[in-house]
């Protein structure tokens, strides 16, 4: 015998070993979803208490009313009051922080975490439900078809919120007869729009916009729309938004 | 989502059609140990109950009522692993305005073993995580990111195990790929790497050098996607030692476990429970003493 088969069959020996060692083993594994809101469950008044003192902070400073709201806004594709409310506020706001005239502003559907938000005083509380995360505002500068291919991707995601100065119908999944402040885009002409810092570094699917010369503005996003409401409210201005046709989607008229 | 009652076949020896490859041993073999996985992801910081405002989650979730719910579980006896798979942080104002402090004291009373990073506990940025690290009495695990140069290059595990009698449990944690997903100035100098790579280093260990008998991954990858992106279903494809992927990041709700076959052919199982704190993941695992090819592992699933 060589040691060549020697180790061989050492190591088929070792190797039928381990296959069948005696060992510990999950023989069976039983799984349970447990929904937290069953009513039999109480509350842990430990917990409860670590809470309490936060919590007590937290509503002083979120029930602070900042502005009226004279309609209820819903969430909802293509086009939707809310999404037309956010978007303006995003143009209005990126306008007053950037010297540079902007064309249209873009807040992605994905971004808006609420699916309505009541008619009434509209607090700091509901401005943080709309939009929790810390995005802020990003200026991004492209030519028309830059713009058309951003067009695309959100008809493709039926629909984003869109400012007034930009609008468009989607036909089977691509976006038509894209319209910028009254007029057909134009493929070399430069444009520039205010996004989500999220969405100017490729958040949601938006990879393509990365090549784009981008502006980031320190801003969060939520401050700026507290802001715009707070100044509103100052002037006596209250909130109102309705859906006016920026978006039409044909493939499903 | 109703509860559903039902066994699954989850030996692979009969998913493969091996009707008669049951070894005789494990026949004689008993349940020596029972372990309870109690599990949550993308908790983000909803701390009390969705307000009663008539929306679909109204009243759902709450994080006194989830203490009550696993001390309720905890008295049963068994021993109970609790763990979490990262976005702990963002979503209620509890975030915006104490940094993920109160998330921290509450995970800790409840008595949380270990926890993932998922991409919104960068949300206050690196140092902002850092800073609620000492709130948390519980370790965080994550093998794919290199924070050496990072202020949690001394506040994260790569892996960790947990013995029982004679029986080792090892959990190893994987992220996310951070760019593209959060501003480069939040995670600073993070390094991100190929989670197949770190997650056959890291279950290696586990199984082989410090001889887990059970191996988790705790991932916040996302269960699956269109194309090819790394998620969990990948993952369990792509892996040999991991019996158990708990998920997180895409807010995955299941009506039962998802059984992959890994590398070897063995079965993989990857949960995953929503989102907000409205459900726990429970999962009771039953060990057996007996002389077992891997592939028995995992036994019998029962969904309740």
């Amino acid at each position: 015998m060589t040691y060549r088969s020697i180790y061989l069959s050492f190591s088929l020996a070792l190797l039928l070993f381990s296959a069948c060692r005696t060992t510990y083993f999950a023989s069976r594994t039983q799984v349970a979803y447990e929904r937290i809101s069953e009513a039999h469950i109480e509350s842990d008044d430990e917990v409860n208490h670590l809470l309490a003192p936060y919590r007590q902070k937290m509503n002083a400073k979120m029930d602070k009313e900042i502005g009226y709201l004279d309609t209820i806004l819903i969430k909802e594709r293509p086009e939707s009051s809310i999404g037309n409310w956010l978007a303006d506020m995003l143009l209005e706001e990126a306008q007053r922080n950037s010297p540079d005239s902007i064309d249209f502003a873009v807040q992605n559907y994905g971004g808006i975490r609420v699916t309505s938000l009541a008619s009434g005083p509209i607090t700091i509380g509901d401005v943080y439900e709309v939009m929790p995360f810390d995005n802020m505002i990003s200026i991004l500068t492209a030519d028309g078809r830059g713009v058309q291919e951003f067009m695309d991707h959100m008809a493709k995601g039926r629909g984003w919120p869109i400012s007034r100065g930009i609008q468009y119908k989607i036909k089977n999944g691509k976006a038509i007869e894209v319209m910028s402040n009254g007029r057909v885009l134009e493929p070399y002409k430069t444009y520039r729009f205010a996004v989500p810092d999220y969405i100017a570094g490729g958040g949601s699917g938006s990879f393509f916009l990365k090549r784009h010369q981008r502006q980031d503005l320190n801003l969060l996003i939520r401050d700026a729309f507290i802001t715009h409401i707070m100044r509103d409210t100052d002037q006596g201005f209250h909130q109102y938004a309705s859906k006016e046709g920026r978006i039409i989607n044909l493939t499903y008229e | 989502m109703n509860r559903r009652k039902f066994v699954k076949n989850l030996s692979y020896a009969s998913a493969l059609g091996y009707l008669n490859t049951l070894p005789i041993s494990a026949m004689f073999s008993q349940e020596v140990f029972r372990l309870t996985i109690l599990h949550t992801n993308d908790v983000h910081s909803r701390l009390d109950p969705f307000p009663m405002d008539g929306s679909r989650n109204a009243g759902q979730g709450g994080a006194a009522k989830r203490a009550a719910l696993i001390d309720t579980i905890r008295a049963e006896g068994n021993q109970v692993l609790l763990l979490d798979s990262g976005d702990i942080f963002q979503g209620t104002p509890y975030f915006n305005m104490f940094g993920g402090e109160i998330e921290m004291k509450v995970m800790s009373d409840m008595g949380y073993d270990a926890a993932t990073i998922g991409n919104h506990d960068f949300d206050a940025g690196i140092e902002g995580l850092k800073k609620q690290m000492p709130h948390a009495n519980f370790p965080f695990v994550i093998s794919n990111y290199v924070l050496e140069d990072t202020p949690l290059h001394d506040s994260i595990l790569p892996y960790k195990t947990w013995q029982y009698g004679n029986i080792k449990i090892g959990i190893y944690g994987l992220g996310i790929e951070l760019r593209g997903l959060v501003p480069e100035s939040l995670y600073g100098n993070t390094v991100y790497q190929d989670p197949i790579q770190a997650a056959k280093k890291h279950e290696k260990i586990l199984s082989e050098e410090l001889g887990c008998h059970y191996v988790i991954c705790l991932s916040h990858l996302g269960y699956q996607y269109r194309g090819n992106k790394i998620s969990d279903v990948i993952l369990a494809n792509q892996t040999q030692h991991t019996d158990l992927i708990l998920g997180g990041h895409t807010h995955t709700f299941m009506d039962e476990p998802r059984v992959e076959k890994n590398l070897n052919d063995h079965p993989v199982i990857i949960n995953q429970t929503g989102w907000a704190g409205i459900l726990l993941g429970r999962i009771d695992l039953f060990f057996e003493k007996g002389k077992v090819r891997k592939a028995q592992k995992g036994g019998n699933l029962l969904i309740r």
